[in-house]
């Protein structure tokens, strides 16, 4: 009976123990989760500039009527993009251009850990809870970074997200991903290829302010690390809705069809018109 | 595109070209001609992927009734940044929007600016490229 005791014991202190270590890292326990950086809540990027309306929107030439035309205004990248990497990509305008709209995968993903978000659908929630920092892309990414030393087992399937590992480095969140999805697309059709990672240092430059620096190492179609940095700007009374290529009600495309629409069909909760 | 915006475009690099950007192509607006048209809000649909401003506009065909008139505009995210929120504009109040008219002669558009009674101007994101 004594024995059966002492080794009750020793797996309880066993058992308490580790926690205990683990706790003294910030970020483990939800009191600690009080002296980190307010990162908590919701964010919309600040930079670059409204890089969708200039691109989408306002064009100061009419866009181009062919398909090299087209990929030659769409395969660009820095000047680290590997030629093969621009070669896969003409390929698949010339492809896509070719195809009938319905043929055309609309739906497919095109957000991944280390791409910087973009005006539209970029806007982030970060969601502090002890051992891990969850960050969710409006877009329809979900990014889990567990604060430890090691992947946690079976984490290492590839997505888009990948596995994220992170850890306070003072007052700044240092994360590095790997496992990602070779297929997420760096550019149309080309992927970023096997062995890509991802190091983010996620800081909180004034109350207001956070910046993610991200560094992508992509060797199948970069020759050297390519470095980004997003501010964001926080956002505490935004609600979040669905955003995606794909999302339900979307009035200005036909998933179906794969076409452009202008979907004019009144909401149902309209006032009546004035004077009625 | 403007070079400051495609310089920021290359500079970031991931996956921010015409092609991944663009929900979808703007060629059903006629980007050529601004127009402009002045009425009372129906509504403001803050939704993703696109707002729409619904605006009811006298009808010019039926003298005494009003035509249901649909503006695109931006993101909500991209809009909150410009100012925008889901209760800025309120059903009922007078608004004059600037537009890109749609090719096919059908009535509405894509919002350009709305601008309130009270003089104050919103910024819709399809003007901001030009400043």
């Amino acid at each position: 009976m004594k024995a059966t005791h002492h080794l009750l014991a020793m797996t309880l202190l066993t058992i308490v123990g580790m926690p205990s270590a683990m706790a003294a890292e910030p970020g483990m326990t939800y009191a600690s989760l009080q002296d980190l950086p307010d990162f908590a809540g919701s964010w919309t990027p600040l930079t670059p500039p409204f890089v969708l309306a200039a691109v989408s929107t306002r064009p100061t030439a009419p866009p181009p009527s062919t398909p090299a035309g087209l990929a030659d205004v769409t395969c660009t990248g820095p000047s680290t993009l590997r030629p093969e990497a621009i070669t896969s990509c003409r390929s698949f305008i010339t492809a896509a251009r070719a195809a009938r709209p319905g043929d055309r995968d609309y739906c497919a993903r095109r957000t991944f850990t280390g791409q910087p978000s973009r005006g539209a659908g970029g806007s982030i929630e970060v969601l502090l809870t002890p051992g891990q920092v969850t960050l969710s892309v409006e877009s329809g990414l979900t990014r889990r970074i567990y604060l430890r030393d090691r992947p946690p087992p079976g984490a290492l399937d590839e997505s888009f997200s990948g596995t994220s590992i992170g850890r306070w480095d003072g007052k700044t969140l240092v994360v590095e991903t790997s496992g990602l999805d070779p297929k997420a697309m760096f550019l149309p059709g080309t992927g970023i290829g096997s062995q890509a990672s991802v190091r983010e240092r996620i800081t909180l430059k004034d109350a207001d302010t956070l910046e993610i620096e991200s560094t992508l190492t992509a060797p199948a179609i970069l020759t050297a690390p390519l470095v980004s940095r997003q501010d964001y700007r926080r956002a505490r009374d935004r609600i979040f809705t669905p955003f995606d290529t794909c999302v339900q009600g979307d009035r200005s495309f036909d998933q179906k069809s794969g076409r452009d629409q202008f979907d004019a069909t009144p909401p149902a909760d309209l006032p009546p018109p004035p004077g009625n | 595109m403007q070079s400051t915006s495609r310089s920021a475009l290359l500079l970031c690099a991931l996956g921010a070209t015409p092609v991944s950007v663009a929900h979808h192509s703007y060629a059903m607006f006629d980007e050529s001609g601004t127009r402009t048209v002045s009425g009372t809000v129906a509504k403001l649909e803050w939704k993703n992927p696109h707002v729409f401003i619904w605006v009811y506009v006298p009808s010019q065909a039926t003298p005494g009734k009003y035509d249901l008139w649909a503006f695109e505009n931006g993101s909500p995210s991209v809009l909150t940044r410009h100012g925008w929120s889901k209760e800025v504009l309120k059903a009922g109040e007078k608004i004059t929007m600037e537009y890109w008219p749609l090719r096919s002669g059908s009535i509405g558009g894509h919002c350009e600016k709305a601008m309130r009674s009270d003089g104050q101007v919103l910024q819709c994101p399809s003007d901001l490229g030009r400043r």
